[in-house]
């Protein structure tokens, strides 16, 4: 256990100091969520104002700023598992492959990294989505569960794109499969719109993706209950008080990213050089 | 068990090891017995099953069958063991080129579990054997193809390993710091580490290795100390130079009875005969009747490439050296490449 605790550590700060050390690539990973936030957000938020407003009690640019902060943290962690190709593509993996250490801390060491990666960027979105004017209700205990709630999520995706990692070779096809990924996820979730106006069969997906739970559950505490949306993500279950729908959707995304993690750790028991 | 007369023991010992890939037999049932203490040198040519063979002994790679143990653990059930036991430098360059020299180190020796402190005093005298220590506060991306090399070699040794695995190490590394490596690894024997080398340039072996195992098409065709196997030769090496149609002389040549061997590279014949005084004018002449114009003859201390002609009928080198494959390891190792992680 110790030697796992260990390996975890040391490739955490490794990817950590790699990341940090290539600033242009964050400054430029936080351009598209700010355009997001910035373009889109101000036009759809006129837009709903000269028409009825949104159905979900709050303007359009503060329920956009959650949708934004949130996608910030899916595409930061799908993307960061171009660092597991890369390391591989050039070689460096070998030398974690033929360390004394248990396999699956290279995809754990490397999540921890991912999801503190999106959380700091996230966190970076958030703060400029203030002075754009989003109101955003920011409490100990509401940041709190976002971090918590980011972090979750971010593991989960970490989690999919480091399995694709260990079976994918190159760095374009990697791109290729998480590009596939990243836009479902993405306008799939009710991270810019509510999912009640999704087409049948994309709601239901849009339900079951931890995407739309992060999301709902970030508004619950940021915007409040009755902008969560909690309730049309929970509804094909039965009406439930919207505190337990809240509470379902954290051990929802508790019990996802753990499964991510371990089939990561699974596909990575069997990556040979 | 080693015989009690024996001082040393074999760091490595492998039987019938073997390595399938589908269809492909890449090591064919190999033994092998390496001594404490000693280089190692495994030659062959481009896809003979050298790195292969390293992979398995290094617990990379799963025999299909046969077994080996390196430093007395087995490869396959006592894997971790033999992972803290030896060092490995790979054929290709794998360093962080965004963390410094040091880091990289520390990265390692945190993975191989070493406490602070020690490895804190085993960084620094491992700097100072592959003289970087002024340099480890820079990051890897400027460092130059021999600086990453020795890097590699410090890397390999910070463990304090019993063996040392050296996979191709001065491939695409120009003379003269092939020749600095070659001194490094040298500095490593005399600290009591055995080392297991691979390499297809015959001069590297000479240069460095106790004994040497020639494989080729997965198996061990001849093995032995560089010495004995070109004495085993049994005859003196004539090279001619000429101007002609070099593979018609060549045929002629290999029609006539005193000739062992030949083989034409470089624009020369380079010819394996029993006694060179007497075959020299025989020789000649049966060029002369071939219509080939003769520059210069010179007879040729043997060595172990003509050795491996005499064994497999072609050069080392002249097989698979332009593979894709290997000029992508070689433009590798050369440009340092890494980009961004």
């Amino acid at each position: 256990m110790t030697g796992f605790v260990r390996a975890v550590t040391t490739l955490y700060w490794r990817r950590i100091r790699l990341s940090f050390r290539n600033r242009a690539m964050m400054f430029v990973r936080l351009f598209q969520p700010l355009f997001w936030l910035v373009v889109l957000g101000t036009t759809f938020n006129n837009m709903f104002a000269a028409a009825r407003g949104l159905p979900l009690q709050v303007d359009y640019l503060s329920f956009v700023a959650v949708g934004v902060m949130t996608m910030t943290v899916v595409f930061t962690s799908l993307f960061a598992g171009m660092s597991l190709v890369w390391d591989r593509e050039f070689g460096v993996l070998k030398e974690f492959l033929a360390a004394p250490i248990p396999r699956p801390s290279i995809p754990v060491g490397n999540a921890l990294a991912a999801a503190t990666e999106g959380i700091l960027q996230s966190l970076i979105i958030l703060g400029l989505s203030l002075p754009v004017g989003a109101r955003l209700l920011l409490t100990p205990s509401s940041l709190l569960v976002y971090i918590a709630v980011s972090f979750l999520l971010s593991v989960t995706l970490y989690g999919i794109a480091a399995s694709v990692a260990s079976r994918l070779t190159t760095t374009q096809s990697f791109m290729a499969v998480m590009n596939l990924l990243a836009m479902p996820l993405f306008f799939i979730s009710g991270a810019i719109y509510p999912i009640q106006f999704l087409p049948g069969g994309l709601r239901e997906f849009a339900t079951v993706s931890p995407v739309t739970h992060a999301v709902a559950l970030i508004r619950y505490h940021m915007l409040g209950p009755a902008s969560s949306n909690l309730d049309v993500v929970w509804g094909v279950l039965g009406l439930t008080p919207a505190w337990l729908e809240a509470q379902l959707s954290l051990a929802y995304l508790a019990a996802v990213s753990l499964a991510s993690l371990a089939v990561a750790s699974l596909m990575f028991r069997g990556v040979s050089i | 068990m080693p015989p009690c007369w024996s001082v040393s023991r074999n760091i490595i010992e492998a039987e019938g090891l073997t390595k399938s890939f589908g269809k492909i037999l890449a090591v064919d049932h190999l033994d092998l017995q390496v001594e404490e203490g000693v280089i190692f040198g495994f030659l062959g040519p481009n896809g003979a099953g050298k790195t292969t063979t390293i992979n398995m002994l290094i617990t990379l790679l799963r025999p299909t069958e046969g077994r080996a143990t390196v430093a007395g653990y087995d490869i396959v059930r006592e894997a971790g063991k033999v992972r803290e036991r030896i060092g490995i430098v790979f054929q290709e360059s794998l360093l962080d080129n965004y963390l410094t020299g040091y880091e990289n180190l520390a990265v390692h020796a945190d993975l191989w579990g070493m406490p602070r402190s020690v490895a804190r005093r085993r960084i620094g005298e491992l700097l100072d054997l592959v003289e970087l220590r002024e340099r480890a506060g820079d990051l890897v991306i400027k460092y130059s193809g021999g600086m990453r090399r020795r890097l590699e070699i410090a890397r390999g040794l910070l463990t304090e390993p019993e063996i040392l695995f050296l996979d191709e190490p001065t491939l695409g590394l120009d003379p003269a710091t092939r020749r600095h490596v070659w001194e490094y690894i040298l500095r490593v024997k005399e600290r009591g580490v055995s080392i297991f080398l691979t390499t297809h340039y015959m001069d590297e072996a000479e240069q460095l290795c106790d004994r040497i195992a020639i494989i080729d098409h997965g198996r061990i065709i001849a093995s032995g100390t560089p010495a004995s196997l070109v004495e085993g030769l049994g005859g003196d090496v004539v090279e001619v130079r000429g101007v002609g149609d070099l593979q018609r002389a060549q045929e002629a040549l290999r029609r006539q009875g005193f000739v062992k061997n030949v083989s034409v590279g470089g624009g020369a014949l380079r010819l394996t005969v029993s006694h060179a005084e007497e075959a020299i004018p025989k020789i000649v002449r049966a060029l002369q009747q071939e219509g080939l114009s003769i520059e210069s003859v010179s007879l040729k201390r043997p060595n172990l490439e003509d050795v491996f002609i005499e064994l497999t009928g072609r050069g080392l080198r002249e097989e698979g050296a332009e593979s894709p494959i290997r000029r992508h390891v070689i433009m590798k190792r050369l440009r340092g490449l890494g980009g961004f992680h």
